[in-house]
């Protein structure tokens, strides 16, 4: 199972990201991108795309922080949601995945991308590969 | 068709058609915010803010749309 990665500029360089749909309790987020980042510990649906959920999330209590990029990172426990992925070929595949949301208070830093963290790659056997073409892809381990 | 699949498809076209203009869209909206859906640049913004009010007031339904910042300057962010 092979699932494409994009290569994009990001925070001022070509970074690959991974486009889902991830659905949170009852709510669905359709058509959206993470960056890969195997740096991250956690898996975060970020400020620009958790509005989408219509949350009051800087009123939510504040699971825990972390440091990203030198600015810190409020994260607030979404809890289990369900990431689906479109693999090489065009077939959905979903995955159980404990996510948090995650938001910057100084407002000029909102842009920071969404990120699929080692969490996930760990819990789904994911390796990220590069085939003799260079093309960039997640896949499962054999 | 699968309405997932047809929006993760719709979320690479755009983040495709942000990657093939990126200088024009560079110099064009520099520091302000923009949304792509349907492959062209639909809301322009200051802010995230004003961005979403945009959206609710547009009723603009964003299942595949690319929210961007673009910076004023360029900076490589270590993360």
């Amino acid at each position: 199972m092979k699932i494409p990665l994009i290569k994009r500029k990001i925070l001022g360089y070509e970074r690959y990201v991974v486009t889902l749909n991830i659905t949170v309790k009852d709510l669905k987020i359709f058509g959206i991108e993470a960056l890969i980042d195997t740096g991250s510990p956690h898996t975060i649906l970020m400020e620009k795309d958790l509005r989408r959920l219509r949350l009051p999330y800087t009123s939510l209590p504040e699971a825990k922080q972390m440091k990203l990029g030198g600015y810190t990172v409020k994260l607030i426990d979404i809890g289990e949601c369900i990431l689906t992925f479109k693999d090489v070929n065009e077939n959905l595949i979903s995955f159980k995945q404990k996510v948090f949301g995650g938001y910057i208070t100084k407002r000029d830093v909102q842009h920071f991308p969404n990120i699929l963290g080692l969490d996930f790659l760990d819990a789904q056997k994911l390796n990220f590969i590069i085939d003799e073409n260079g093309n960039r892809f997640l896949e499962r381990e054999k | 068709m699968n309405k997932e699949l047809e929006i993760l498809r719709e979320i690479e076209k755009n983040i495709k058609f942000f990657n093939e203009r990126y200088n024009e869209i560079k110099k064009k909206y520099k520091g302000k915010w923009i949304v792509i859906k349907n492959r062209e640049i639909k809301l322009v913004g200051n802010d995230l803010d004003e961005i979403y009010e945009m959206i609710e007031k547009k009723k603009i339904n964003i299942d595949g749309a690319l929210i961007e910042y673009i910076p004023e300057k360029e900076e490589v962010w270590i993360l």
